[in-house]
């Protein structure tokens, strides 16, 4: 299990809403936190990658980027 | 191409409307889509081959919002 951060330029409940629910929605990712206030996103998953998990952020619309 | 129109809840700011245009503009068979959030409502242009009213209202709840039929 690994454990990713993201940065996403999230800008009110709607946003973040919409963060949650494309996450959730992948199979084995867990312990989703999303701050509104620093934009922050995290997220534990064993068998994505960071990239796969910005790739599914990335369909909201919202810039995004991984930090860790 | 058939037009769908849709009623939209739980927009809130215009990136809501940016939410719901860039994910059913993703969409195979969606070829516009226009979001008019005063209106709560979304006018949808998409190829009935392709995919369908069903599918386009489950993908904008998968992202947090409702989609109704106008009644
Ligand atoms: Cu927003
Ligand atoms: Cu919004």
């Amino acid at each position: 299990m690994t454990t990713y951060t993201f940065n996403v330029d999230m800008t009110c409940g709607g946003c973040s809403k919409a963060v949650n629910a494309v996450l959730s929605k992948l199979d084995g990712v867990s312990n989703i936190k999303i701050d509104l206030a620093t934009k922050t996103v995290v997220c534990d998953s064993a068998n994505l990658s960071a990239q796969d998990l910005l790739t599914n952020i990335q369909k909201t619309g919202k810039k995004a980027s991984i930090v860790a | 191409h058939n037009t769908l129109m849709l009623q939209i809840g739980g927009m809130t700011c215009s990136s809501c409307v940016g939410i719901i245009e860039s994910i059913v503009g993703q969409m195979d068979g969606v070829t516009e889509i226009k979001v008019n959030l005063a209106l709560e409502n979304a006018r949808i242009m998409y190829d009935p081959d392709l995919t369908g009213a069903r599918n386009i209202i489950q993908q904008i709840e998968d992202v947090g919002f409702t989609a109704n039929l106008p009644s």
